[in-house]
């Protein structure tokens, strides 16, 4: 069952000639994860934000239940990200510097009307335990925990709203190689527990091997193959895609 | 955080010794004595006499026994009486202080007021035409003399359009008004002298929190608070706006000697009789004991000042801890 279609979304940022994204298509499947692959730079995380109106499209329909991501609302779209969510890429600079722990999470509470006062500190406890932390973070500030700790904290973020649909966006790119496994079985084991829909961004192969089921691979803003992980990986139509998985074999 | 506080006050104390070392050595080693004014205009004074004045000043004895003389009095908390009236200098500078400190509070609220939404409006609008209307306003703020633009108002609401008084800090008829008429009164004498000094300072503030503002809307935590589905006025005036002000309230830590130093311009000006022109006044009739009380007075506010920035700084930001 499709989840979310993007039609033709077209990015240009001024100043720039050429679009960031450009007029790009395809489809989320419920419950399947899509690996978003490509070298830095060409247009993966811009493709992201404006999916979820973080920085506006020119161009281009985003359909999810029925409506326009790109023309509904303020108030609709704010209901909107309930649903859709986002994992951001640096733990480090995406969490208020200000904000403790606990007050991070049951912020997203309160936004969405999700619980009653009461009942907010303790579903903040569940969700901090969900990731594999614990009631001791919730006086914390981000500053006094660790990459693997905050991004742990960024995913319990993301799913405090309940969401079906998350961007990963290169959830693991910065942090230590050492929890980089952690952090990605966390991910999928949220995945599978919880029937979620993943984005899965990546310009590591090697991740997007062992944990997609299709793949769309991106060049300079614009889709240059897409289909199954295994067809991907085995059989490389594109010129670009042989190399990205050339240059990765070489690396491993 | 009470024993860095305790910590930090002991360590000021050095500090404060040597800062009245080098301005009493200055001050006292500048050209021209108090007694010049009662004995050089006056040629049938001689010498002698000349000698007696200085001796009953304390002024004969060496720079070091007069340092000695007044450091003694000053940890008794006893700034010595003026020269110029013998009255006790801790009195002249009561009585000048609160209409000092109540013109730059009035200023710095005002300041405030007015500073912070413009800074954050404009860095909401970075680069529309209500940001460079705003910078060009608060910097022709900033340019404009305080002593031009004080004439040009008087001459203007004082005198021509006859809507408020130009000088001094209450009206001839003040002792006959009732309380409310005295409130009034002292407020409408004070809107020019206030209006004057804040407006000359809204350029460091609201610039400061414009680009306070536009570096921290570019955060990603800022992204983080839209994604999580945040009204962009709360992740404007909670997430962004509380992170921007942080280093505000630094300045205004910094701004406290300013409160009691007063300015001697525009109290020349406008006839207020605050602490610049007491300060001013002393100086020319070099009053040693009052230009040192107010310099002391000033040193210990600054050093003050810092220690509060510091403590403030680490009240609003929970990432700093002082150690």
């Amino acid at each position: 069952m499709e989840l979310l279609k993007v039609v033709n979304l077209k990015k240009v940022f001024p100043k720039t000639k050429e679009p960031a994204v450009n007029g790009v298509d395809f489809s989320i499947l419920k419950g399947e994860v899509l690996g978003l692959v490509g070298e830095s730079g060409c247009g993966k995380s811009t493709l992201a934000k404006c999916m979820l109106r973080l920085i506006n499209a020119q161009e281009g329909n985003i359909l999810y239940k029925d409506r326009d991501l790109l023309k509904i609302l303020p108030k609709d779209m704010h209901r909107m990200r309930k649903d859709l969510q986002i994992i951001f890429q640096d733990p480090y600079t995406s969490l208020d510097p200000r904000m403790r722990i606990g007050d991070i999470l049951e912020e997203v509470f309160i936004i969405h009307h999700s619980f009653l006062r009461g009942r907010r500190k303790v579903k903040v406890i569940e969700i901090l335990e969900m990731v594999g932390l614990g009631e001791t973070y919730l006086k914390r500030l981000p500053s006094e925990l660790s990459g693997g700790e905050r991004q742990r904290v960024g995913i319990a973020r993301s799913l405090a709203t309940d969401p079906e649909f998350i961007i990963c966006d290169e959830p693991i790119s910065s942090l230590d190689i050492s929890v980089q496994a952690q952090i990605l079985n966390l991910l999928m084991d949220l995945q599978k527990r919880k029937n979620l829909t993943y984005l899965f961004i990546s310009h590591d192969l090697g991740v997007i091997a062992s944990i997609c089921d299709r793949v769309i691979v991106m060049q300079a803003g614009n889709f240059v193959e897409r289909g199954l992980c295994e067809d991907i990986f085995r059989k490389p139509k594109h010129d670009y895609t042989k190399n990205l998985l050339k240059s990765s074999s070489l690396l491993s | 955080m009470f024993r860095y506080i305790f910590r930090r006050i002991i360590g000021l104390v050095p500090l404060l010794l040597g800062i009245t070392i080098i301005t009493f050595a200055v001050i006292h080693l500048a050209p021209g004595k108090p007694t010049d004014m009662e004995t050089q205009f006056n040629p049938k004074v001689s010498l002698e006499a000349r000698e007696r004045i200085a001796h009953l000043y304390g002024l004969d004895k060496p720079l070091h026994i007069q340092y000695k003389d007044w450091m003694a009095r000053l940890v008794r908390l006893d700034f010595g009486t003026s020269f110029v009236d013998a009255r006790p200098v801790i009195d002249k500078i009561k009585e000048r202080i609160p209409i000092t400190l109540g013109i730059s509070l009035a200023s710095i609220i005002l300041i405030l007021l007015i500073g912070v939404p413009i800074g954050v409006s404009s860095a909401v609008r970075q680069g529309s035409f209500y940001d460079r209307g705003m910078t060009v306003f608060v910097f022709v703020g900033f340019a404009i003399p305080t002593f031009w633009l004080s004439l040009i108002l008087m001459d203007l609401v004082g005198v021509r359009w006859g809507l408020l008084p130009v000088s001094g800090i209450k009206s001839l008829e003040f002792e006959k008004f009732g309380m409310l008429e005295k409130i009034i009164d002292v407020a409408r004498h004070l809107v020019l002298p206030v209006f004057v000094s804040a407006f000359g300072s809204l350029a460091g503030i609201s610039r400061y929190m414009r680009s306070n503002m536009v570096h921290v809307l570019k955060q990603d935590y800022i992204r983080t608070a839209r994604a999580k589905g945040l009204k962009e006025k709360d992740v404007i005036y909670k997430h962004a706006l509380r992170n921007a002000l942080l280093p505000v309230v630094t300045i205004l830590g910094l701004a406290v000697p300013g409160l009691i130093g007063g300015s001697v311009i525009f109290e020349s000006i406008f006839s207020i009789p605050g602490m610049g022109r007491l300060f001013y006044e002393s100086v020319m009739a070099r009053d040693y004991p009052v230009i040192m009380g107010v310099l002391v007075i000033g040193a210990a506010l600054t050093l003050l000042g810092n220690l509060l920035a510091d403590v403030s700084y680490a009240a609003v930001d929970p990432r700093i801890k002082l150690e």
